[in-house]
């Protein structure tokens, strides 16, 4: 095993992965910006007080992204048991304050709006399985190490997933599907 | 893994989205001095969700509790519920062994001439007979009928018991055969006797 790295070495590290964290944290919210920067902070503050030590047993980033993704899971079943039971005001982490910059939500393209619409309307496990695939350009072994599941499943996962993407984009409505038939076939008449 | 154009469109749409999450995420600074900070307001202890955990433990706390109460409260009474006492049939046996001597002692002086072999059927017998034509109906009714039966057996005697349906037997002719003519009686009387009873 692996002697437990420094703070700093951590700190290194996790500046380094910062981004694509942030990326995998926004997939395992639901691409919901404010909860998956709660959720990264939630991890940071994990890795501080000890309850998240990296032990070499695996690739940096796959432990990190393993700690994102519980830390997650952990969160929406705590905020989901909160609204349900207590419906209270539990001490919250103090957000940083957040604004988008309108000149960036009018950069949206259309495509792109299309595209986050029918990525959340997949299921979780595959919008994280696409994720880690493309975004990550993680190998499918990689994949099922990081989501704890069989390669099989991961295999199953992401076939089901592009399926379903390319009916939902068929499906919406716009020049996207029409765009997207042409590049599949060039000779169809639309 | 060999692209197709389906997984190179998808991957340049992830690459787009890659770019624009890129731009608008935080920076990675800001986020651990906030983490950072909390760490040490919270003092190295995981106070995170300690009040709405320690709230949620205690309402579950209760809530066993209470089931726990209620188990130990009500199992026993609903264990303990009353059944229908079934009198055994030996119960009607002894009723009926203790009722039949006194019927018999207490037999009152025959005002009416009943014939020998009626009498001597067996008390016993009879009660059955009776409980039992009672038992087959299982009706409040005939529950309460059964029960005015015996007291009155009890009472009076099983030799004064009469059926309830003994009155729908009776006929104008009874007495005519209650009683047997003499030898030596005169045939005047009887002729007064027939008189009177024709008219």
């Amino acid at each position: 095993m692996a002697p437990l790295m420094e703070i700093s070495e951590v700190k290194a590290e996790l500046e380094k992965h910062h981004s694509s964290g942030f990326g995998w944290a926004l997939s395992c919210c639901g691409r919901d910006p404010s909860e998956a920067e709660e959720v990264l902070q939630l991890v940071y503050l994990k890795i501080l007080d000890g309850r998240a030590r990296y032990r070499g047993e695996s690739s940096f980033k796959t432990w990190l992204f393993a700690v994102i993704r519980k830390t997650a899971a952990s969160e929406r079943r705590k905020n989901f048991l909160r609204k349900l039971i207590l419906n209270a005001g539990a001490e919250r982490m103090p957000k940083a304050p957040r604004t988008e910059d309108p000149a960036l939500a009018l950069e949206r393209s259309e495509t792109h709006a299309r595209f986050r619409h029918a990525l959340a309307q997949l299921p979780a496990r595959q919008q994280q399985t696409l994720h880690l695939v493309f975004y990550e350009d993680l190998s499918l072994q990689e994949t099922a190490e990081l989501i704890g599941i069989s390669v099989g499943a991961v295999r199953k996962h992401y076939g089901r997933a592009k399926a379903s993407l390319r009916d939902l984009l068929l499906e919406s409505e716009g020049n996207y599907g029409i765009e997207w038939r042409r590049q599949k076939n060039p000779s169809v008449v639309l | 893994m060999g692209l197709n154009g389906e997984d190179k469109r998808i991957r340049a749409l992830f690459c787009e989205l890659k770019h624009e999450e890129k731009r608008t995420s935080p920076l990675f600074a800001k986020t651990w001095n906030i983490a950072e900070a909390e760490f040490h307001r919270r003092g190295f202890s995981r106070l995170r969700f300690q009040p709405s955990s320690n709230l949620l433990r205690f309402a579950t706390a209760i809530l066993v509790v209470s089931l726990v109460l209620a188990a130990t409260v009500l199992l026993p009474r609903y264990l303990r519920l009353p059944r229908q006492p079934r009198q055994p049939k030996h119960d009607y046996a002894k009723q009926e062994a203790a009722a039949a001597p006194r019927a018999t002692s207490e037999e009152p002086p025959r005002s009416r001439k009943v014939p020998a072999n009626r009498e001597s059927a067996k008390p016993t017998d009879r009660l059955v007979a009776i409980r039992r034509s009672v038992r087959v109906k299982k009706s409040p009714v005939a529950s309460a009928q059964l029960a005015r039966t015996v007291n009155q057996i009890k009472q009076n005697g099983l030799s004064e018991w009469q059926s309830p349906t003994a009155k729908l037997l009776r006929s104008a002719g009874d007495e005519l055969l209650r009683f047997v003519p003499q030898m030596n009686e005169s045939a005047e009387e009887m002729k007064k006797f027939l008189s009177n009873d024709l008219n």
